[in-house]
């Protein structure tokens, strides 16, 4: 089976080791590009890297992960890639916000085992 | 009944909604939220294809400007010749499900909140408006289910023997 390729978009160096590390430890699935904030995704994308899935974070300096959310869907090139919010925001209006806008919405912490069966439950459901 | 054409009300109503969810996420966000309910409406009232957001870029060049103030930017485009021939019952019925999408996806508690402070954005005309042609936000409702939530949890908190004191919300 081909990997699934997961782009995880952090700025948290330490957050983006664990979940490229961890993910591909746990699930031969998947092969992980951890990018710091938007800068690096949207070169990454530019680049044609063009990932089955985005884990996003919200709260990150220079753009948000609301702001790059609205971005990929407003690019044909990118509308379609599933985004998941993998984000540390657990206020109601933001989750309810941020579940209505994208594939899925995961709150910080996490257990790696969660997060995979998260992403595989996605995969299955589509 | 409102005398106000439709397309001005739906115009209200887009904007308001869209600097609420800007306060609570970004405004591109916001941008994407009324995209995607509107792309959604359409399915249940025809003449949404009549109703949309502006480009993102727009947005973008808007929040550029230094000294921009809300009441200079709509996010809306709209065909007003087709919409303002719709009857008004419709237009509230478009809105009503609009609201209740965003109220569904919120819950009772930041549901309440998001509501409260759209009605403060709406203003009392557009809120008479909109109520006149059928709108009905329920907050008092939802208020009431929010103060019932607090008393359940204070006996919760009774039962389990806490010390808890009970501030009644107004």
């Amino acid at each position: 089976m081909e990997k699934k390729k997961v782009m995880f978009v952090d700025d948290n160096p330490d957050l983006r080791i664990m979940v490229k590390k961890g993910l591909e430890r746990i699930s031969k699935n998947y092969q992980v590009n951890s990018v710091n904030g938007a800068k690096e995704c949207f070169k990454s994308l530019n680049s044609g890297e063009i990932p089955d899935i985005i884990l996003l974070d919200v709260m990150m300096p220079e753009m948000n992960g609301w702001d790059i959310l609205a971005k990929l869907r407003s690019e044909e090139k990118w509308a379609k890639i599933p985004v998941i919010f993998l984000t540390a925001k657990t206020d109601d209006t933001s989750v309810g916000l941020g579940t209505l806008t994208s594939d899925g919405y995961i709150t910080k912490p996490f257990q790696l085992e969660d997060l995979k069966n998260k992403i595989e439950n996605f995969f299955e459901d589509r | 009944m409102s005398q106000v054409n439709n397309s001005e009300v739906m115009t209200k109503v887009l904007n308001s909604f869209f600097h609420v969810i800007g306060t609570k996420t970004s405004p591109a966000h916001a941008w994407l939220t009324l995209k995607i309910i509107l792309q959604n409406l359409e399915y249940e009232y025809d003449f949404i294809k009549n109703v949309d957001v502006v480009d993102i870029k727009e947005v973008n060049d808007f929040l550029k400007e230094k000294n921009y103030t809300k009441i200079d930017f709509s996010i809306v485009d709209i065909q007003t010749e087709v919409v303002d021939t719709i009857y008004k019952e419709e237009v509230g019925k478009a809105i009503q499900s609009l609201a209740d999408k965003l109220k569904k996806s919120l819950g009772t508690t930041a549901g309440y909140h998001f509501m409260s402070e759209f009605i403060n954005e709406l203003g009392d005309e557009y809120s008479t408006i909109i109520k006149s042609i059928g709108v009905e936000l329920r907050l008092v409702d939802m208020q009431d289910e929010l103060y019932g939530r607090v008393i359940e949890n204070y006996k919760l908190e009774e039962d389990k023997g806490s010390n808890i004191a009970f501030i009644e919300k107004k």
